[in-house]
């Protein structure tokens, strides 16, 4: 090409190649010439201010450069996340089972006659005037209709319909529930029946009370055992309200029960139970 | 006044303008260089801001300036660099005296042109790098080298180009108007 031809070129080109030639002679010499040596001198505040520019221009590049980095970062740290929210969740799980199972011996203990298959309420029923509960036990469990259905806490209701891998339990607040029951302070003796009206609120009423029965709000209620159903001394409530009936010479009283049959997943059927006949 | 004219370049500039340009690109180029040799990193290399500069300053300011620019950021970078056997004399010498001969023959002198001769540098610079580890490293891998020092250092180099001819033409403009009003006063 013309230009390549042009002598200026040729004599900065020739320079510099001077320049590299006596560079690289120096170096193999193991020599500073002194103009490196003023320049280098020279440069030293400069190359301060440098580092400092260097240092941000650096970070900003790093920005960028480390995209990747941190997008992959990112996603290890979402799948550690998804991975610690799946355990937690399992420990949740676990902790609830535990929980179950430590009531569940703790009942055991209280009640050593009583032989329990536990069970989990698969469905719920809940209607105006019923509700009733499916279990995951039948039949083929050793299920009979009218077993008595219960948590630690107190009596659920009892078995009304079986079928061979399910049974459907009825609460005690259903007005078609009837339970013989005692007063635990006093040992009054009534009815726990169901009220159509107390249904939602969880309540039910103790009937047949003598007029003169010594019972006061606060009074815990058992099951009897009379009518064989429902083995004696399960709780099933605390008396929120007493009544009396002027003309059956009566005292009603109302009963919460001690189980809160929204929150249930687990029960436990009574399958038998040795009868204690009080003396 | 006395006037100096680069035969491949229409533009003219009077002494006290090319004393005034050889002055602050000289600061400029030295610091520059101090800035690349120091620890100015992007892409996770060093870009080659000095030899951007130099041909800015050959695209701009003609062959002439662009080959004494080359050879002054050359030598500087030769005894700034701490690598006896730099290679950067010849190379910025021929960028600076290649944009300076092309500007105006196929393309005109705009940013986009300078960014097709900056293109060409790159290839040169990194075609010396290549050499010069080809010359002085004691392992040679060419694909580790290309990945991890070329690329990235002709990336580098392409992205400060941009602010070095924006830099350049700034300077260029700054005195360029300065000469022009002198000049109106003197008429």
């Amino acid at each position: 090409m013309k230009f390549f031809k042009n002598k200026f070129f040729i004599i900065v080109m020739s320079l510099a190649l001077f320049i590299v030639i006596f560079a690289v002679t120096l170096s193999a010499m193991g020599q500073t010439g002194p103009i490196n040596n003023t320049l280098n001198i020279v440069a030293t505040p400069f190359r301060y201010v440098g580092l400092k520019i260097g240092e941000a221009f650096h970070g900003f590049s790093k920005y960028f450069t480390s995209i990747d980095e941190l997008d992959k970062e990112n996603q290890s740290l979402i799948d550690e996340i998804e991975r610690l929210e799946g355990e937690l969740a399992d420990s949740q799980a676990i902790k609830e089972e535990n929980e179950r199972l430590r009531e569940y011996i703790e009942f055991k203990k209280t009640y050593p006659d009583l032989a329990l298959t536990e069970a989990l309420i698969i469905s719920s029923e809940s209607e105006n005037h019923s509700t009733i509960f499916t279990l995951n036990k039948g039949r083929e469990d050793g299920i009979k209709v009218g077993m008595p259905v219960v948590i630690s806490k107190g009596v659920v209701g009892s078995v009304c319909e079986i079928g061979s891998t399910w049974c459907k339990v009825r609460v005690i607040t259903e007005a078609s529930s009837s339970i013989g029951a005692y007063v635990s302070r006093s040992g009054e003796i009534g009815l726990i029946e169901g009220d159509i009206s107390l249904k939602n609120t969880g309540e039910c009423i103790l009937n047949y009370l003598p007029a003169d029965a010594d019972i006061e709000v606060g009074d815990l209620i058992y099951t009897s055992g009379l009518g064989s159903v429902y083995p004696r001394g399960l709780l099933i409530g605390e008396v929120t309200d007493i009544k009396t009936d002027e003309y059956l010479r009566a005292k009603i009283a109302r009963v919460r029960c001690a189980v809160n049959f929204d929150s249930l997943t687990y029960v436990m059927i009574v399958t038998d139970y040795d009868i204690h006949v009080e003396e | 006044m006395a006037r100096i004219k680069d035969s491949n370049s229409n533009e003219s500039f009077n002494v006290k303008s090319i004393v005034a340009y050889t002055l602050v690109f000289s600061v400029l180029i030295f610091f520059l260089t101090v800035l690349q040799t120091t620890c100015l990193s992007l892409f996770g290399s060093t870009p080659a801001l000095t030899l951007s500069i130099v041909c800015a300053v050959g695209f701009i300011f003609g062959r002439k300036a662009g080959a004494i620019s080359g050879i002054y950021a050359g030598a500087l970078m030769g005894i700034l660099g701490g690598v006896g056997a730099s290679l950067a004399p010849l190379l910025y010498t021929f960028c600076g005296y290649l944009c300076g001969a092309v500007v105006g023959w196929f393309l005109s002198k705009n940013l986009p042109s300078f960014m097709i001769y900056s293109i060409i540098a790159g290839i040169l610079l990194e075609i010396s790098t290549a050499i010069y580890y080809g010359l002085f490293s004691e392992s040679f891998l060419l694909g580790q080298i290309i990945t991890k020092i070329l690329i990235p250092e002709y990336f580098a180099f392409l992205v400060c180009a941009i602010p070095a001819y924006a830099l350049t033409f700034g300077i260029y403009t700054l005195f360029k108007g300065k000469d022009k009003r002198k000049r109106r006063n003197f008429n």
